[in-house]
């Protein structure tokens, strides 16, 4: 049904993953992820979901099967290369804030990389102001909203442009009317042609984005199913 | 035996142990202590995982011999660039020291691992150490596996907004290191608020007295354990003081 698409972003072919020898967490998983979809994984609690997300983000390594980005095994690359794939929004914003303010938040990587320009300080101001963040950008960033937070993580992972983001459970602590919000920035990446996987439990979330849902059960996938 | 010796054993051992492995100087000395350090471990259940990951240190362990020996200066000279010793009998000897007294101090610190920080909190109180000071013992044992987490966490995220260190230059990789420091520092603060509310909650330091329906109770086999220990530091600093 899938193959209507161009080449898959991404390709798990029979991934086996466990994080200790006696106990196997994936079950021989295979799929083909694709640019032109927003996937949502969903699944009960210890079902593999975010295990499977790691997988993707070549975070783990599966000790048997393959996990391709854009033909290339997540063994053979470094996470920093993958890093320049794809993006990776962690449950838990707080770990992956890294800077003194809002807007070094965004900025720190290319800094780092002595690639800051005018062009790219731009990028930051647009996405503060399109992440509503534009009037704490000198905020300390732990001292923000878990709402705020979600957002700032959101944005900064944003920056590099990446084809393809994978969010954990991106509605855990947020309200309604913030769900909506992001909802609102979910549907514009992906007229943006950014690939996206969603693991989550809102199933609200999930119905208003995804146009494609892979079920976890036991550590594998057992449905398959698109809107 | 792990489960069956009271802390207050275990503790005398680790204590005896360590303290020799910095008092000690003399490489011979030093490998009856590695000895009487693995014997203790084995029989007490260390955790000798420890040992695997010491294998990260072995670069520095290097680098101390040479720079032992480049400034040092003393004993044969066994490599030579010139007029420069890069390594001596001196410097080796200091070098090897140096690891040994870390592989004795982990190894020995390992016995305690697998003891329940319920017990040694106990154990620290019923020496009559102030309540608060075992609390903060039991603290740091209980977070220090999350914060190693948490540092790794932010890490694997860092790398993830596409910082690929191997392209970096030495001084940009210590500015990288740098920024680790803001998510843990800030979940350390976090969780110290948390755990502060919490334990006002729960009446810590309401009455200056606490009492506890758990007690430990030394039996004739832990009195041996810790007379034992005690020997063998006391022969030890004997045998430091006469050779």
């Amino acid at each position: 049904m899938w193959d209507v698409f161009s080449k898959p972003f991404v390709q798990m072919e029979q991934v086996q993953f466990g994080y200790r020898r006696s106990k196997v967490i994936l079950r021989r998983v295979s799929a083909d992820l694709y640019q032109e979809h927003c996937t949502a994984i969903v699944g009960a609690n210890g079902s593999g979901k975010t295990t499977l997300g790691k997988l993707l983000a070549g975070i783990l390594k599966p000790w048997s099967g393959t996990v391709r980005l854009e033909g290339y095994s997540t063994t053979a690359l470094r996470l920093g290369q993958i890093g320049q794939m794809i993006g990776y929004v962690f449950q838990e914003p707080d770990r992956q804030l890294f800077a003194p303010t809002v807007r070094e938040e965004l900025l720190f990587v290319e800094r780092l990389q002595q690639r800051l320009n005018p062009t790219v300080e731009g990028k930051a101001d647009q996405l503060l102001a399109e992440f509503g963040l534009g009037h704490v950008q000198d905020s300390f960033p732990h001292s923000l909203s878990r709402g705020e937070k979600q957002r700032l993580a959101l944005a900064a992972v944003l920056m590099r442009e990446p084809g393809f983001l994978i969010l954990d459970e991106p509605t855990t602590g947020l309200d309604l009317e913030r769900r909506q919000q992001l909802t609102a920035y979910v549907q514009r990446l992906k007229a943006a042609g950014v690939g996206l996987v969603i693991i989550s439990h809102d199933d609200h979330f999930i119905g208003d984005n995804a146009d494609r849902i892979l079920t976890m059960a036991g550590g594998e996938i057992t449905d398959d199913s698109h809107s | 035996m792990t489960a069956i010796l009271d802390p207050r054993a275990k503790l005398s051992v680790v204590f005896c142990l360590t303290s020799l492995a910095i008092v000690i100087q003399d490489l011979v000395l030093f490998a009856g202590l590695l000895a009487a350090t693995v014997g203790a471990s084995l029989v007490l259940g260390g955790d000798w995982r420890v040992l695997y990951r010491l294998r990260r240190l072995a670069g520095l362990f290097v680098a101390l011999v040479v720079i032992q020996s480049v400034f040092g200066g003393n004993g044969q000279p066994l490599l030579q660039v010139g007029q420069l010793s890069l390594l001596t009998v001196g410097g080796l000897q200091r070098g090897l020291a140096l690891a040994l007294r870390i592989v004795v101090i982990v190894l020995a610190s390992s016995i305690l691992l697998r003891e329940s920080s319920r017990r040694l909190v106990q154990a620290l109180i019923q020496w009559h150490i102030p309540y608060e000071i075992a609390f903060m013992v039991h603290l740091a044992i209980r977070f220090l596996p999350l914060l190693q987490e948490e540092m790794q966490d932010a890490f694997v995220a860092l790398q993830l907004r596409g910082v690929d260190l191997q392209t970096l230059a030495w001084r940009q990789k210590l500015q990288v290191y740098s920024f680790l420091f803001m998510p843990v520092l800030a979940g350390v603060i976090g969780k110290a608020r948390e755990l502060s509310i919490a334990m006002e909650m729960k009446a810590f330091r309401a009455v200056p007295e606490r009492t506890s329906h758990f007690q430990l109770q030394l039996q004739p086999l832990d009195y041996a354990v810790m007379m034992g220990s005690l020997s063998v530091f006391v022969f030890g600093i004997l045998l430091v003081f006469w050779i």
